[in-house]
C-alpha cells in the first residue's frame, strides 16, 4: 500500500484535505493545533490503495515541540512514499520554510497550493510553473473546502511515485557548505547512518545541534569524530534559518505578483475591535455568555421533552411489569438513571454547536490572543488558552492539545490546570442543580456561566501559584497565527457538534448505564430490608452514604448528594445518574423530583456546583495526565483539586451566609 | 467610500449606542418600564454600547477605521438579538408541552436587533467583504 503523509503549517486546511481524501469526518477547526497526533485513513484512487496520514501542523521540523517531533519522526523513520506539503497560497513566504526543510530531508514532496481561491480573489497571482521549476517538485493549486484541484492532486501523487524527482540543492554559501561537506564525509563512513538518513540533512541537523539527532549518533563509532567536525562557535540554527528565508524571499519575488494596493480588509476591521486593548476581553466574555445562554435556555424545552418521555416510559414499565423487582430495575434503575443523563444531550449538543460556530468563524483564536495579555502577566503561556478552551468540551483533548506548547514547564502547567475547565460532563450537573435552585429563567443560565468563569479564574490563579512554586521563570513568548475570519458553515458546525457530542451518548449507553445499575442494586438491596426498594434508608447505599456524609455535612449536603459526589469520581455525569437512580422514575422528570426532594437551597446548590467543577479530574483524565506528564505532577493535580474544592465551597457558603442566603 | 456616508453611519451608531447604554442600566438595576432585571444581560448590553460609542468619534470624522467598531457592534447586536429570538421560540415550545406559561414579550435585545438592521445594510453596501 502506498503511504501518503499530509503535512503543512497549522491551519492551512490539512484536516479538510484529509477528509476529502479519505471520506472520513475528522474535526476541522479554524484555529491552529487541531491535529496534535497523527491521524490515519485509507482511500482508493484509480485502483490504487493509499494510506493517508494527517500529521500535526508544524512550521518547522525541529524537535522543540511534541507535535513537530511527531511530524518529523514520521517522515524520517516512517519514510512515506509521498509527502503532500499543504501550503497556504495567501502566505507563501511563511509556508515555504517547511517546504525547504522537507526538500532538504529528500522527501518525495508534492505541493498542494491550498486556499487558491482566496489568493485569487485577494489579487495574489502565483506563477505555478515557475514555482515548480524553482523547487523541483510538482505544485497543484487546490481549494480543500470545495474540492477544487483534489483530483489533479491525486493524479500527481500517483505520478510522483513512478517518476524520478529532480533533486534541487539550496546552497547556504561557501563557508557553511564547506562545514556541511566536512561532516557529510565522516557520516558517509558509517554505512548504517548513511543508509538510514539523508546524509546532507543529517549533517545540517548535527551542525544545528539538534539534540534528538545527536542521540541517534549514540551507536556510531564515528560519533566523536562527527561531533568534533561539527564543533563551531556560531548559532548555526539561526544562521541557517536566516539563509533559508533569503532563499524563500528570492523565490517569492520571482513567482508572486500582487495586484492593487493593500487595503484594510474586513478581517483587519474586525480584528481592530476584537483584539482591542480595552474591549477585547469584555467582548470575549459577552460572547461566552451568549454561548451559555444558548446552551441552557434554548435547549431547555428539548431536555424537558426527553425528561417527560422517560418519566412516562417509567410509569408504563411500573404498571405493566408484574414482577416488582424487575419493574423497579427497569423503571427506577435503567430508565430513571440513564434517562436522567440523556436529558442533558440537548444542552451538550447546543454548547458544542455554539462553540463550533465561534471556532469555525476564526474568533476563538482571537480569544486566545486577547487572553494572552492577561495570562502572560499572570505567568501563564498564551498558547495555554487554546487547550483550556478545548477543555470546555472534554479535558482529555484539552490536555492532548497542550502538546503544541514548546516549553516543557508551560506545557505541564497547562495540563495541571486543564481539569478546572468545565467539561461537557459537568454541564448536566450544572444544568440540573441550576434548574432546581433558580428555575428555568435567565438566572440559571447566568449561574452556569459563572461556573465557567470560576473555572477560568481558578485555573489562572493555580497557574500563578505553580509558576511561583514549582516552575519558576517567565513563560515563553506567545506567537499565534490568526486564521482568516470565515462565515461558519452549518454542515461543519453540525459535524463538529456530532463528533464531540456522540461521546456523551456512547458514555451514557455504556459506562453510565453500568454505574446506574450498580446504584440501583445498592439502593434497593437487601430487598426485604428496603421493602422492595421503597425504604431506601435501609439499603446498602444509605449505609455507605451515611458513612461519608459527615465529610460533606458542613456544606449542607445530605448523604444522597454525598454519594453522588463519590460516583462522580468515575465520571462527572455519574453525579446526575446517581440522582436519577436514587430519586427513581417520576412523571415530572428528574428536575421536578429533585426540586420536590428539597435537597438543595440556592446557596448549598451553588456551592455543590462549584465543588463538582473543581474536585478530582475524572478517571479517564487521570489516565491521560499520567501519560502526558510525570506521575508526581498528576498526584499534585489530584491533591490540589480536592483541596481547592473544599476551600472554594467553604468560601461560597461563608460569603453566602454573610449575605443572608441560606 | 464617501465621507458623508461614514458620518451618517456614525450618527446612527451614536443613537443606537446611547439606547444600548440606557437599556443596559435599566437591565442592571432592573424593573424599569417592564425591562427585566438581568445583571449579566445588562453588562453584555454595556459592552455593545461601548463598542458602538468607541467608534462614533472616528466615524463622525469620516474615518473608515471608525467603521470597524460599528461592524463589531452590528455583529454583537445580531448575536444577542438572534439568541433571544431563539430563546423566545424555546419558551413557546415549553408552553406547548405544558411546562410553562407564555407571553410574547420581546426583550430589548430583540427590538434593538431590528433597529440596527438599516445600519447593517448600509455597512454591507459600503464594505468589500
Amino acid at each position: 500500500m502506498t503511504t501518503v503523509a499530509l503535512i503543512g503549517n497549522p491551519n492551512v486546511g490539512k484536516t479538510e484535505l484529509f477528509n476529502r481524501f479519505t471520506g472520513l469526518k475528522q474535526h476541522v477547526g479554524n484555529w491552529p493545533g487541531v491535529t496534535v497526533e497523527k491521524k490515519v485513513g485509507k482511500c482508493v484512487c484509480k485502483g490504487k490503495e493509499f494510506e493517508i496520514i494527517d500529521l500535526p501542523g508544524t512550521y518547522s521540523l525541529t524537535a522543540n515541540a511534541i507535535d513537530e517531533l511527531i511530524a518529523r519522526n514520521f517522515i524520517v523513520e516512517g519514510k512515506p512514499d509521498v509527502v503532500v506539503d499543504i501550503i497556504d497560497a495567501t502566505n507563501l513566504e511563511r509556508n515555504l520554510y517547511l517546504t525547504l526543510l522537507l526538500l532538504e530531508l529528500e522527501a518525495n514532496v508534492v505541493i498542494a497550493l491550498n486556499m487558491w481561491d482566496i489568493a485569487r480573489n485577494g489579487g495574489i497571482e502565483i506563477d505555478v510553473k515557475k514555482l515548480e521549476e524553482l523547487l523541483g517538485t510538482s505544485v497543484i493549486p487546490t481549494v480543500a473546502t470545495t474540492g477544487e484541484g483534489i483530483e489533479k492532486l491525486k493524479d500527481e501523487i500517483i505520478n510522483s511515485i513512478k517518476k524520478e524527482r529532480r533533486k534541487i540543492k539550496f546552497g547556504y554559501g561557501k563557508e557553511i557548505e564547506n562545514k556541511i561537506k566536512k561532516v557529510k564525509e565522516i557520516i558517509k563512513k558509517d554505512d548504517e547512518l548513511a543508509k538510514k538518513y539523508p546524509v546532507r540533512w543529517l549533517a545540517i541537523k548535527i551542525l544545528e545541534g539538534d539534540e534528538e539527532i545527536l542521540k541517534k549518533l549514540d551507536g556510531s563509532k564515528y560519533k566523536n569524530e562527527i561531533i568534533e567536525a561539527a564543533k563551531n562557535d556560531e548559532d548555526f540554527e539561526s544562521v541557517l534559518a536566516e539563509k533559508r528565508y533569503d532563499i524563500i524571499s528570492r523565490i517569492v519575488e520571482e513567482v508572486v505578483t500582487k495586484k492593487g494596493k493593500e487595503e484594510w480588509t474586513f478581517s483587519d476591521m474586525l480584528d481592530h475591535v476584537f483584539l482591542h486593548r480595552v474591549l477585547g476581553i469584555p467582548i470575549f466574555l459577552a460572547l461566552l455568555y451568549a454561548v451559555f445562554q444558548f446552551t441552557f435556555s434554548f435547549s431547555a424545552p428539548f431536555s424537558d421533552m426527553i425528561d417527560l418521555f422517560f418519566g412516562w416510559l417509567g410509569e408504563i414499565a411500573k404498571q405493566n411489569i408484574s414482577n416488582s423487582m424487575l419493574a423497579s430495575f427497569v423503571s427506577d434503575g435503567v430508565l430513571a438513571g440513564v434517562g436522567s443523563v440523556l436529558v442533558f444531550v440537548p444542552p451538550i449538543f447546543a454548547m458544542f454547536f455554539a462553540l463550533a460556530l465561534l471556532e469555525n468563524s476564526g474568533y476563538l483564536a482571537r480569544a486566545a490572543f486577547v487572553m494572552d495579555r492577561l495570562m502572560y502577566k499572570l505567568g501563564l503561556h498564551g498558547k495555554s488558552f487554546i487547550p483550556m478552551m478545548i477543555g470546555f468540551g472534554c479535558n482529555i483533548p484539552g490536555i492532548m492539545a497542550a502538546r503544541s506548547i514548546e516549553n516543557e514547564k508551560d506545557r505541564i502547567i497547562t495540563i495541571m490546570i486543564n481539569p478546572l475547565m468545565s467539561c461537557s460532563a459537568r454541564l448536566p450537573v450544572y444544568a440540573l442543580i441550576a434548574g432546581v435552585i433558580f428555575g428555568s429563567g435567565y438566572m440559571a443560565g447566568a449561574a452556569i456561566f459563572s461556573m465557567y468563569l470560576l473555572g477560568i479564574a481558578l485555573a489562572i490563579m493555580m497557574a500563578l501559584i505553580f509558576r511561583k512554586l514549582l516552575f519558576k521563570g517567565k513563560p515563553s513568548p506567545f506567537v499565534l497565527e490568526l486564521p482568516r475570519y470565515m462565515f461558519p458553515k452549518m454542515k461543519t458546525a453540525m459535524l463538529h457538534m456530532w463528533e464531540r457530542g456522540k461521546w456523551f451518548l456512547i458514555k451514557a449507553g455504556t459506562f453510565i448505564f453500568a454505574v446506574v445499575i450498580i446504584i440501583w442494586f445498592l439502593s434497593n438491596f437487601p430487598w426485604n430490608a428496603t421493602n422492595g426498594g421503597t425504604s431506601i434508608e435501609n439499603s446498602y447505599i444509605a449505609y455507605f452514604g451515611h458513612a461519608i456524609e459527615p465529610v460533606f455535612k458542613p456544606f449542607g449536603w445530605n448523604w444522597q448528594a454525598s454519594i453522588a459526589l463519590f460516583f462522580g469520581f468515575l465520571a462527572k455525569e455519574a453525579v446526575v445518574g446517581t440522582f436519577g437512580a436514587l430519586l427513581g422514575s417520576t412523571q415530572g422528570g428528574i428536575m421536578e423530583a429533585l426540586k420536590n426532594a428539597h435537597w438543595f437551597t440556592p446557596l448549598t446548590g451553588f456551592a455543590y456546583m462549584a465543588f463538582v467543577l473543581i474536585y478530582f479530574p475524572c478517571v479517564a483524565t487521570i489516565g491521560v495526565m499520567l501519560r502526558e506528564m510525570k506521575a508526581r505532577y498528576t498526584l499534585i493535580t489530584v491533591t490540589y483539586t480536592i483541596t481547592l474544592a473544599f476551600i472554594v465551597a467553604s468560601i461560597i457558603e461563608l460569603i453566602g451566609h454573610l449575605l443572608g442566603f441560606s | 467610500m464617501r465621507e458623508e456616508k461614514v458620518k451618517a453611519m456614525g450618527i446612527y451608531a451614536a443613537i443606537i449606542g446611547l439606547i444600548y447604554l440606557f437599556i443596559s442600566i435599566m437591565e442592571i438595576f432592573g424593573g424599569i418600564y417592564n425591562v427585566p432585571k438581568d445583571i449579566f444581560g445588562g453588562l453584555v448590553l454595556l459592552v455593545i454600547a461601548a463598542t458602538y460609542l468607541t467608534g462614533v468619534k472616528r466615524a463622525l470624522n469620516g474615518e473608515c477605521k471608525g467603521l470597524s467598531f460599528l461592524i463589531a457592534g452590528v455583529f454583537l447586536s445580531s448575536v444577542f438579538g438572534i439568541l433571544y429570538i431563539l430563546i423566545l421560540f424555546a419558551n413557546w415550545l415549553e408552553y406547548l408541552i405544558g411546562n410553562a406559561s407564555f407571553s410574547f414579550y420581546l426583550r430589548p435585545e430583540i427590538w434593538l436587533f431590528f433597529a440596527i438592521l438599516p445600519l447593517a445594510y448600509l455597512i454591507k453596501k459600503e464594505i468589500r467583504w
